[in-house]
């Protein structure tokens, strides 16, 4: 097994890049007890969520707590089998898996970084040991042909392997281990890693470190990965494309410098005004969201964001918005979406 | 008009916390957690204190506060609310003096809540039995200051949400409902830590302009902890910005996008993912923030400064005053090596 190197494709969205995942209309729900004493409620965690992603490009799926899209990540790695739709893997070398198969054979094919990166590497375990525990899954059996691709993957992340190869988890710090958790994830040269708010944990200063450690990677290795945040700032760095999610749908999809310059959805609007402003310039314009979010276990008629929607009509309570594509490349889910004068109107209130 | 004819009498402050110390003590050791930490607010001022984790910065507010275990820690200083020093109160004393006049607001507001007890009944709570207890006070009446207190926090149907659970509320509604239960006895200092760490971005904007309101409504002062610098330079009016237990630069907010000049405080500033610009990485921090234990000599931050010299190895700078409500605890600040370049 050889660094990933052949993988390096020129950035832009060509026909001729290959997709590595299709996620066509998935559907998770889960039962739950409910005040009935004999019935059980129903969560719509993910309501039909459709994307692609190609090779070579971070596609970020961005949301608030509750909007489904840790359990959309869950789906795609096949831990938990989605319900309905399709979730097709093209392997390099023209395997295909569909819906959770990825769990069968031993996760190969999708790899994951979590949010702490202590919770994720077994305490007892060496650097060593974690790191190369993909390659022995995956069939590798010559312990000095793993250690020297554990070597080779933790001067990659930056980490030297003779200093760092013998220890345990709780002799690194937030910042190492989650670079030992990124070195774990790419070691047997995944098809696509989930990374799941990977640095939500991590202090500020240690934060931007493993932001640009990924966006080296990203150029270094044309690293192919669904980011999974809800800041959006981590977002603006690293991703081709970003995801909009409220409530188990989404609401917008698009390169990401459009999401953040030209947004369509409401959603995305409130979203961004959200944001603290960068030091030294003035507070936002903020576009207020009433109210809260509502239950899964309930979630509202037509379009589900349309409760705390400013612009809201009959139409966003009868009918479900259809997924559209706009623009070029640029998908959303409203019927009232802000072309280009309701965005100036919203940007000057 | 002569001088004595209309003094500008400053409003008396309500927090003069003065050379304040924390050591931790281990294994026979002590450990200087906090270092000298001085401020003062008035009413309705707003500070932030901002730093990584390990700066010193909820640990001095817990032991401004009077909160720290005796035999695990030994404080230091004095810490003045409403012009008493806590820190020289016996333990019964603080209990009492304490609550009624500062609250503390946590980062997880699931934790500050009791799970088995309906939330309106523990913001009544507050009126019954702690300091917001007065003669003649009845159930009836502490509820409907409790309603009156969930409507002033909006909680929206606070009706309803009087009889509800913590876990039915959503993270952003049990942080209003922990605020209720903060400003129910009337404090007049109101100290958050990390208030909106666990929660998603518009609810802490949301709850973020809570406090605000709260701060012009009744001239309450706050002092926010947080390790985001832009939400503190957008949110208060002074920022402390801690460093290995130390004050490294203190400086009004609106002037720290020009004029902060502490490298460690331009450094943070550098390492927050712009927003706004073109997609480019932002510029990390390299290495560790120090070990208490095992403190650089000098300067605690020149291993990781890009600017440090000789001088930052061998001497410890002091904090010093460098423009009106401006100080500083550096040799080489960022504004001097800029002239000294343009001047080359």
């Amino acid at each position: 097994m050889s660094l990933p190197t052949n993988t390096q494709i020129a950035p832009g969205r060509q026909d001729s890049v290959p997709v590595v995942l299709e996620v066509d209309d998935v559907v998770q729900t889960f039962q739950v007890a409910s005040s009935h004493p004999f019935r059980k409620a129903t969560v719509s965690a993910v309501a039909g969520v459709s994307l692609t992603v190609e090779r070579g490009e971070i596609v970020a799926v961005v949301g608030e707590t509750g909007s489904g899209k840790s359990t959309l990540a869950r789906a795609i790695l096949g831990a938990e089998p989605a319900k309905k739709g399709r979730i097709v893997l093209h392997r390099r070398g023209g395997a295909t898996k569909k819906n959770g198969q990825a769990k069968e054979e031993g996760g190969r094919g999708i790899q994951m970084v979590f949010q702490d990166p202590y919770a994720a590497l077994d305490p007892r375990w060496s650097v060593l040991r974690s790191v190369a525990e993909p390659l022995r899954t995956a069939g590798m059996t010559s312990s000095s042909e793993r250690r020297r691709r554990v070597a080779e993957i933790l001067n990659l992340v930056g980490l030297s392997a003779a200093r760092f190869a013998d220890r345990s988890p709780r002799e690194l710090s937030g910042g190492q281990a989650q670079r030992v958790a990124i070195a774990r994830a790419l070691v047997s040269n995944p098809d696509l890693v989930l990374l799941d708010e990977p640095v939500t944990a991590l202090d500020v200063s240690v934060q931007a470190q493993i932001i640009t450690l990924l966006y080296t990677l990203k150029g270094r290795l044309g690293l192919t990965a669904i980011l999974i945040a809800h800041d959006l700032a981590v977002v603006r760095t690293l991703a081709d494309r970003t995801a909009i999610m409220y409530l188990g749908r989404l609401c917008e999809l698009a390169p990401t410098d459009d999401v953040f310059h030209r947004p369509l959805h409401p959603y995305t609007a409130a979203l961004l005004t959200a944001i603290p402003p960068k030091i030294g310039e003035p507070a936002r314009e903020r576009i207020h969201l009433k109210g809260e979010q509502p239950s899964p276990l309930n979630p509202p008629s037509g379009c589900r964001f349309r409760t705390r929607c400013p612009i809201a009509q009959d139409k966003c309570a009868a009918e479900v918005p259809e997924w559209r594509e706009i623009e070029p490349g640029h998908h959303v889910a409203c019927h009232f979406p802000l072309v280009d004068s309701v965005a100036v109107a919203v940007a000057e209130r | 008009m002569s001088d004595q004819s209309q003094p500008i009498v400053k409003p008396q402050p309500i927090v003069e916390v003065e050379d304040l110390w924390v050591w931790l003590r281990k294994r026979g050791r002590e450990i200087p957690l906090v270092r000298g930490l001085s401020y003062t607010l008035r009413p309705a001022e707003a500070l932030s204190i901002v730093g990584e984790s390990g700066a010193g910065k909820s640990i001095g507010v817990r032991a401004a506060l009077g909160l720290l275990d005796p035999r695990l820690f030994r404080v230091t200083g004095s810490s003045k609310l409403v012009g008493t020093d806590v820190l020289a109160l016996t333990a019964k004393e603080r209990a009492r003096y304490v609550p009624s006049v500062a609250a503390l607001v946590f980062q997880d507001p699931g934790r500050s809540l009791n799970p088995t007890m309906r939330v309106g009944d523990q913001i009544a709570e507050a009126f019954l039995k702690g300091s917001g207890y007065e003669p003649g006070m009845t159930r009836a009446k502490a509820e409907a200051r409790a309603l009156q207190l969930m409507k002033d926090v909006r909680i929206a149907a606070a009706e309803e949400r009087f009889k509800a659970y913590p876990n039915q509320l959503s993270g952003g509604m049990k942080q209003r409902v922990v605020i209720a239960i903060a400003v129910a006895c009337k404090p007049q200092v109101l100290f958050c830590d990390e208030p909106t760490s666990s929660l998603d971005v518009t609810t802490q904007a949301a709850i973020m302009d809570l406090i605000g309101e709260l701060r012009d409504q009744t001239g309450i002062a706050t002092v926010t902890i947080t390790h985001d610098l832009a939400l503190a330079a957008s949110r208060a009016r002074k920022v402390i910005v801690m460093y290995g237990g130390q004050v490294v630069e203190a400086l009004p907010a609106r002037l720290v996008a020009t004029e902060s000049a502490m490298p460690y405080t331009t450094a943070l500033i550098e390492a927050v993912p712009d927003i706004d610009g073109n997609g480019t990485p932002p510029t990390p921090i390299e290495g560790m923030p120090p070990d208490p234990a095992n403190l650089p000599s000098g300067c605690s931050f020149h291993p990781r400064c890009r600017f440090a010299q000789d001088d930052c190895l061998t001497n410890t700078p002091e904090l010093r005053v460098v423009a009106p409500a401006h100080e500083l605890r550096c040799f080489h600040p960022v504004k001097d090596l800029e002239l000294q370049e343009a001047s080359r």
